[in-house]
Parts: C-alpha cells; sequence; structure tokens
C-alpha cells in the first residue's frame, strides 16, 4: 500500500524540525491526535504501542488520504493543502480508493522537485489497465536548512529507487504481509540510521532477499565453466560451496579445501581433427598426472596439432601411443590398453572404461579410478556391458570405449587418516547428531534391476 | 469470528496469500493459501525449506510474419503480457577508445583463409630442438665449430685477470646488485650478461673492429617462410642483437654443405611439427629484419637471450634457433632476394642464451631458403647445451645434518664457459 518513500520524505523533515526546536510548541501541533489514521484498509496493520511515544511528537499526520471512487474514472487528485507552508509531515498514508482489490501501491516517484514530490499510485489489481491511477502530490514549502535539504534529497534519491524497485517486486510478490511490514515500520523510524533497521526488518519478515542485482549474482556466475574454446590450461575454479545458481544449498556439505583448479578434460575420446575425419588416429603421451577435480589421473595427449587431457588408464606411461578408431570391421580387433574402440570392434569379454551412453556424446560412465567394465556380449547392432555395480546396460555398438581400466587404482585403499584431510579435500563434517539406525543400515540382498537400454532412444544428434 | 494476531500475520511467509475483508464490520477472516510445494512451516520460509528451482529454460521468441509485437517500450517499464521491446544495438556517436569493438577477423583486411603458424616470444614448442630443426629445416651438430675452439683454447685472447673479473661480475649479478637478501633470476641474470658483455667489449682496445658493432634491445623481426604445405612466421621482439659491419665468416666450406643433402629431417609422429605454434587467420607476409634500410650495421652478429626461467632448457634452445632462423632468413632475402634458393655465400649468425648460471651456445649458418621440401640441402646448426659458468652462489650456506654441503658465496667457477662466451663475441673481429 502505502510506500515507505513517501514515509520517509515526510518523516525526516519531522525529525529535524524537532531536534532543532527546543521545544515544540502546542501551538504549532496542528494534529495532537496520535491515534494512527485508520483508514479502512485491511492490510494495513498499525500497531499502536509503538505510536504512542512518537506521534504524540508527531506533527499532522493527514487522516483523509486522497479517497476516489473507482475504476471507471480516472483520477488525478493533486493535493495542496491549505496550510502547506506549515506541514511538515504529511501523510504517508496512500490514496485508498474503493476499488475491490483495494491494493493501492505506489509504483514510482513521478516528480521530484525541491518543493514537492508526486508520487503515483497503481492498484495492482489493475496494472494492466491502469484504470484507477493515482497521483499524489506532496509539498514542502517550509524554508529548510540546507542539511535537512540535503538529506532529503538523499533520500528522495534512495527512495525513487527503491519505490521503483518495490513496484517491481511487488508484482512478483503474492500477498499483502510483505507490504504492511513496509509501510508500517519505517513509520516509526528515527530517521537516516533506520534505513538500515528497516531493510533488515523487511528482510527478516518478508522472506524475501529483494533484488539480485549484478554484485549479488556475480557470487553465483560459473564464467570458468562457460568456455568455449578448449585449452589444456588448468582454469581457476570459484568454490561454490554446495550453492546452485540461485544461491541455495543444493549440496550439503561442502566447502572449503585446498584451492583446485579445472584441467578440461576431452571425454569424446573419437573427436577427430579438423580436415581429418573418419581416420583413426593416434596419441602419444605427453604427461600422466593427478587430477584434483576427479580421483583417476589424467593424461594429457597430443597429436596431430593438438593437445587434450585425458583420464589416464591404468599402466599409461610417458610415450606410449594410444590409438583412437571408429572402425567397426568383420573381424574384432586386437585391443590394447589405451586404446578407443567402437564396441562393435572389440572382442567379447575386454575390460573397457570410459563409456559413451550414445554414440558421440561423450564419455559418461566407468570413469572413477580403478573402474572397469566388461564387455558382455553384442546381439544385432547393440552392445551390452556390465558396469562396476554390476548393472548391465544395453547401448549401440557405434559407442566408443577406452580399452582397460581406469588408473588410480588403490584410490579405495588411501588413508583419510584424520578429520582434517577430509576438509583438505572440501568435504565437511556430517551433523554428528544421533539418529537411530533403521532401514538404511545392514545388508540388502536385493536383485539386480532389469538391463537399461540406451538404445532405442533417439541420438544426441538427432535430438539437437 | 477468526482474529489473527497481527504479528503472526507478518510471520507468515510470502508464499502464503492472506486475503483480508473490510475491518469496519469487525470481521476478520484471513485464508492462507499455501501454493509452494506444500511446505506448511509457519515458524520459517517456505523458500527456505523448498526444493531448489531448475533454472527457466528460455523462452521461445515466435516470429509471425505480417503480425507486430506490442511491446512496453513506451511505457519504459516491465508489464506482463506485453512484449519485450528489442532495440537496435547502441552506437557510439564519437569514438571511444575504452569501448571499441574491432571487427570480426573474418573482416578484417588481413584475414586470409589459410592460416598461418606464427612462433614468437611465449611460444612453446613441445618437441623442442627436434620440432625447430624440422621447421628450419637444419642440420644439428653437437659442439662448437672448430673455428670457434680455436679461439676458445688461444689463451692469447684472454682478458688480464679474466678469472677474478669474471667471479666479480659473477658476485656483482648475484650479491651485491640488490638492498633485498638475494635478487631474483628476473634481476641478476640480465646483470650478469650486460657485465659479462662489458668485458667483453672491453676488448675494443685490442680488437679495433669490435667498434664496428652495435647492440640493440627490442628490435622487432618479422620472417615467414612456406615449409610443406604449412605457412610459418616468426614474428615479435625477442633477446638483445648483436649487429656487425661485416658478416661472420662460413664456418662449414662447400663439401660439407653438400653432405647435408643426404641427411633426413627427423619427424615425431603422431604429433605435427607445427603443434605448439599459434594458429591465425589474419597475418601479414612480410620479412623484415627490424631495421631500416641503410642501416649501417647490417649483418646480425649474435642474438642473446636472457632465459628468467629455471628449467626449459629445451625450450629455450629451440627458442634460440628459430629466432636465430628467423633473422638469418630476413638478412638473406634482404641481401639475395626472396627467391628461394641455395645461397651463394651462406649467412652465419650465432645466440646465446643464459638463464644466469647455465650458458647455452650456438651457431647457425643458413645455407638455403628454398623451405618447402624435405630434399635438398639442409641449413646447419651447432650447439653447445648447458655450460654452467658457475656451481653455486648461495648467500648463505646450504647446511644438512649440521654439516655444510655448500658454502656460502660463489663456488664451482667454471672458466672455460666464459672463455667460450668470449670467442663467440671475438668471433668475426679476430
Amino acid at each position: 500500500m502505502c510506500l515507505n518513500a513517501d514515509l520517509y520524505l515526510k518523516e525526516q523533515p519531522t525529525q529535524r524540525q524537532r531536534a532543532t526546536r527546543t521545544r515544540p510548541n502546542a501551538t504549532e501541533r496542528l494534529a495532537p491526535n496520535p491515534k494512527p489514521p485508520s483508514d479502512s484498509h485491511p492490510t494495513q496493520c498499525h500497531r499502536a504501542t509503538r505510536t504512542q511515544p512518537n506521534a504524540t511528537e508527531r506533527l499532522a499526520p493527514d487522516p483523509t488520504p486522497p479517497s476516489n471512487s473507482h475504476p471507471t474514472q480516472r483520477h488525478r487528485a493533486t493535493r495542496t493543502r491549505p496550510n502547506a507552508t506549515e506541514r511538515l509531515a504529511p501523510d504517508p498514508k496512500p490514496p485508498s480508493d474503493s476499488h475491490p482489490t483495494q491494493n493501492h501501491r505506489a509504483i514510482r516517484c513521478i516528480n521530484t522537485e525541491d518543493t514537492s514530490i508526486d508520487i503515483l499510485y497503481i492498484c495492482i489489481g489493475c496494472l494492466w489497465t491502469r484504470e484507477c491511477e493515482v497521483t499524489s502530490r506532496y509539498d514542502f514549502k517550509r524554508p529548510e536548512s540546507t542539511a535537512v535539504r540535503n538529506q532529503r534529497r538523499y533520500l528522495e534519491g534512495v527512495m525513487a529507487v527503491s519505490a521503483l524497485s518495490r513496484g517491481l517486486r511487488v508484482l512478483s510478490l503474492s500477498g499483502g504481509t510483505c507490504k504492511q511490514v513496509l509501510s508500517q515500520v519505517p513509520r516509526y523510524g528515527e530517521g537516516l540510521p533506520e534505513i538500515s533497521r528497516m531493510s533488515s526488518v523487511n528482510n527478516a519478515v518478508c522472506q524475501w532477499r529483494g533484488f539480485l542485482t549484478s554484485p549479488h549474482l556475480e557470487q553465483n556466475r560459473t564464467l570458468w565453466k562457460q568456455r568455449e574454446k578448449y585449452t589444456i590450461r588448468p582454469v581457476g575454479m570459484k568454490k561454490t560451496g554446495g550453492r546452485d545458481w540461485t544461491g541455495k544449498i543444493r549440496t550439503h556439505g561442502i566447502g572449503g579445501g585446498h584451492k583446485q583448479r579445472h584441467r578440461i578434460i576431452d571425454f569424446q575420446r573419437l573427436r577427430y581433427e579438423l580436415g581429418k575425419e573418419e581416420k583413426p588416429f593416434e596419441e602419444r603421451v605427453l604427461e600422466v598426472r593427478y587430477d584434483p577435480c576427479r580421483s583417476a589421473d589424467i593424461a594429457l595427449v597430443a597429436g596431430g596439432n593438438r593437445k587434450r587431457w585425458i583420464i589416464a588408464t591404468e599402466n599409461m606411461e610417458i610415450g606410449d601411443v594410444v590409438k583412437s578408431s571408429g572402425v567397426i570391421g568383420r573381424m574384432a580387433v586386437a585391443a590394447k590398453e589405451g586404446d578407443a574402440h567402437p564396441l562393435g570392434a572389440l572382442p567379447v569379454g575386454t575390460l573397457i572404461n570410459n563409456l559413451e551412453l550414445y554414440p558421440g556424446k561423450g564419455a559418461q560412465v566407468i570413469r572413477a579410478a580403478g573402474t572397469s567394465g566388461v564387455l558382455l556380449r553384442k546381439v544385432s547392432g547393440t552392445a551390452i556391458v556390465q558396469l562396476p555395480s554390476k548393472h548391465q546396460i544395453q547401448v549401440s555398438e557405434t559407442c566408443v570405449a577406452t580399452v582397460g581400466r581406469v588408473s588410480n587404482i588403490d584410490h579405495n585403499k588411501r588413508i583419510i587418516g584424520k578429520a582434517g584431510r577430509n576438509r583438505w579435500l572440501g568435504i565437511r563434517p556430517s551433523s554428528g547428531l544421533w539418529q537411530r539406525k533403521g532401514g538404511w543400515a545392514g545388508r540388502k540382498i536385493k536383485p539386480l534391476p532389469p538391463m537399461k537400454s540406451y538404445v532405442n532412444m533417439p541420438s544426441v544428434t538427432a535430438r539437437t | 469470528m477468526l482474529k489473527i494476531p497481527v504479528h503472526r500475520c507478518k510471520a507468515i511467509t510470502s508464499g502464503l496469500k492472506q486475503l483480508c475483508i473490510s475491518s469496519e464490520s469487525g470481521y476478520f477472516a484471513c485464508e492462507l493459501f499455501s501454493f509452494r510445494y506444500g511446505h506448511r512451516l509457519l515458524s520459517s520460509s517456505a523458500f527456505v525449506c523448498g526444493k531448489a528451482v531448475a533454472r527457466k529454460k528460455p523462452r521461445e521468441n515466435v516470429e509471425i510474419n505480417g503480425l507486430e509485437k506490442i511491446t512496453y517500450a513506451e511505457r519504459m517499464h516491465y508489464v506482463p503480457g506485453l512484449a519485450k521491446p528489442i532495440f537496435p544495438p547502441w552506437e557510439c556517436k564519437h569514438k571511444d577508445p575504452f569501448h571499441h569493438r574491432s571487427p570480426s577477423h573474418e573482416e578484417m583486411p588481413l584475414y586470409k583463409d589459410k592460416p598461418c603458424y606464427v612462433f614468437h616470444q611465449r611460444t612453446n614448442l613441445t618437441e623442442g630442438v627436434k620440432q625447430s630443426l624440422w621447421l628450419t629445416k637444419s642440420k644439428l651438430i653437437k659442439g662448437i665449430p672448430a673455428r670457434i675452439m680455436a679461439l676458445v683454447d688461444d689463451s692469447s685472447h684472454q682478458i688480464e685477470n679474466q678469472d677474478e673479473r669474471v667471479q666479480n661480475a659473477i658476485k656483482h649479478a648475484r650479491f651485491w646488485d640488490t638492498s633485498e637478501r638475494r635478487p631474483p633470476r628476473e634481476r641478476f641474470c640480465p646483470t650478469l650478461l650486460n657485465s659479462l658483455l662489458y668485458l667483453c667489449r672491453l676488448q675494443q682496445g685490442k680488437y679495433p673492429a669490435l667498434g664496428k658493432r652495435l647492440l640493440s634491445q627490442e628490435y622487432s623481426l618479422s620472417a615467414s617462410w612456406h615449409r610443406g604445405e604449412d605457412h610459418i612466421q616468426v614474428r615479435g621482439k625477442n633477446g638483445m642483437l648483436l649487429n656487425s659491419m661485416s658478416p661472420l665468416p662460413v664456418i662449414a666450406e662447400k663439401d660439407e654443405i653438400q653432405n647435408t643433402v643426404d641427411t633426413n629431417l627427423e619427424t615425431f609422429y603422431p604429433i605435427s611439427p607445427t603443434i605448439d605454434l599459434q594458429s591465425i587467420n589474419v597475418y601479414d607476409v612480410k620479412t623484415d629484419t627490424g631495421f631500416r634500410e641503410g642501416y649501417p650495421y647490417q649483418h646480425v652478429h649474435t642474438l642473446f637471450f636472457a632465459h628468467l626461467m629455471d628449467g626449459q632448457h629445451e625450450m629455450l634452445r629451440a627458442k634460440m634457433l628459430m629466432f636465430a632462423f628467423g633473422n638469418a632468413l630476413a638478412r638473406a632475402r634482404a641481401l639475395y632476394g626472396a627467391e628461394p634458393q641455395v645461397l651463394e655465400k651462406p649467412v652465419v649468425l650465432q645466440s646465446v642464451a643464459t638463464n644466469g648460471r647455465l650458458f647455452q651456445f650456438m651457431v647457425f649458418q643458413l645455407n638455403t631458403t628454398d623451405l618447402v621440401s624435405d630434399s635438398g640441402v639442409k641449413n646447419l646448426v651447432w650447439i653447445e647445451e648447458d655450460q654452467p659458468l658457475y656451481e653455486y652462489a648461495k648467500v648463505r650456506p646450504l647446511i644438512k645434518k649440521k654439516v655444510v654441503q655448500v658454502p656460502a658465496g660463489l663456488a664451482g667457477y667454471n672458466p672455460d664457459t666464459f672463455k667460450k662466451f668470449l670467442a663467440f663475441y671475438l668471433h668475426g673481429a679476430v
């Protein structure tokens, strides 16, 4: 309903006025009535207890808002009070009309001058039609001291912005709770420092975080991820702390740890170089090293005019030449560890890793340290693979997989040693709350799920 | 009649909708709708315990021909139901250097369809010298040529108190040239190189031909050639260049040059020779020595590199070779024209690099500018690698298990390295 912009605008000179005066003169009090202006608007809730001490000193809250009667006619109520020169605290209340939704809200300050301010009220229900626009003008004719004027101008600036933003925000909010608080709290404010208090109160009570402007959203940016060009240089990562793009916790127990840099892994092993399509190619291993972002080791391979990082297999060493091929011949190939072939080209029973689920999408399964899958059988253009979890999946035989076992086979035997090492890894402790063991505890024997097939689904290229 | 205290109302979150009707009748009616995820924790917010909302997919923009969208452009604020206005990109009326937008590569005048592979000062070749030998079509000979070795061995060319003065130069660079505890490599490496060059320059009284030389820094080189199907360039600034008025004498004679026809260039399949070179499409094909026409010191004598890193000496040698070749090629083109040919009089130049302790010496002889094919005459390069001038220059002694392993100060001085350095400098003037 009423916007705190105007509240502040009016309130502020009052406070100053009070401060400058040594003693409030009774004759100058235009409205000694401390009762909060009771209008018929239901959502406005006044707290009488808090009004009391303040209101005795407050000057002239105008009890008559521009009341107008409704939608068909367009209102432009410009209020000029007879004693505007003396009025220092004009009415903080908004124009209330008999529009059914009764949801007037200040949308923006449309005209801000030194001596007056026009505030546009629009009923939210009629926002689309703008049938019941109301404009209120508040004047400050009393000559002000420089300090007062500066402060008022500052507040006008602040409030004009917040008025607009709040007006917009209101569109996305549903309830009236928020606006009550907005209109109520600053009424009892004590001047400038109140602004911060107000905002905190708003946050606490409204449960609305306000506008996420660019500095806030910058926190959630993952620009390092959205890289178009491939590079073998390690890319600096920003820690998320388990938060998602909105800033809410998506995964618990993540935070801290050693700084890590991300080396972009090329999971699509059969990625042809430009101009050299459809030909098997070889690459030489230049480096095998630890990667903080995954459990397996990674290998830097170079072939042709490019270098890339791939997941290293168990016995990969510097100087090895690994081959990638997309050819499915009549005979099964003699598989060498580290080579990448389509499943159709490999003999049955081969240990594989880095398996694609869809041809050309890049490896999605069997990528963790020390894991391997088994090519169980090949059936009419499809291949059935046993995953490390003993689940069986059916994929197209053109899906490329690397032969062998993923490197760092002793990954599961490492000893964390102390709680602090998990913190180094960026894993936070779990809650420690004692909970009775339930169904999750203990060994469960359950049958394997039925074989999952990734074959009949359309391929990635067809879907996109 | 249902009364709800005000403060409770406030605690109700934004997810709950409240509808209150008319206080005049003394009747409060509150209807609470919970419409978000069904969370009814009134003590806290719904969105705190709500499930994370998936990021919305951007709505598809449908363009219908003949229909004009009604936008909220004229209202200057968002209006639900009206389309978002799309304005033409804003153009600055004046030229603002801080917001300059360069045209796309395709629109640039120097754009060419065929990429060029550029070697510059930040390029590190994976295969090192082997790769640069292929790129420059050169044959590698280990060691220093006999002509220069004769200068090294001849003690009459040495400076008075040579070892003492060189050790003073080292101590100056490593110990005295700082107000910190010890100078970093970025400081002591160029200092040492300049001190040694100064010692060499002092020989000008003895050998007046040394006066016909000029050391230039920040020269900019540009040389391009075709190697197989690839277009390769050496470009940019690197190192210091010692020019001289007279050319260096040819090191390998004609028969030795003819013998290079039989040698094969080493390949490194599966890696392409142009790996790690920067592939660009916007480039200018030009050959430029970095000096104007008529520059009196027109012959390259020696290239000096200060290598500010510990390690990566293979990369350093590859870089020395590439830049030496680029300089020689630019000189040869200037002298004999751009036609690819076997040179009548080969162009010889030297290159010396240091990281403040280890020295790399190289002599390059450009025999041919016909570089497209692998067959034919090759260029020649002599490389003497990793010559230490001293072993340790410690500010504090290295102590392990209470035993001094390396004493403080200069240790392990190797006089031969400076002899080579001096011989390289005197070569051509003696």
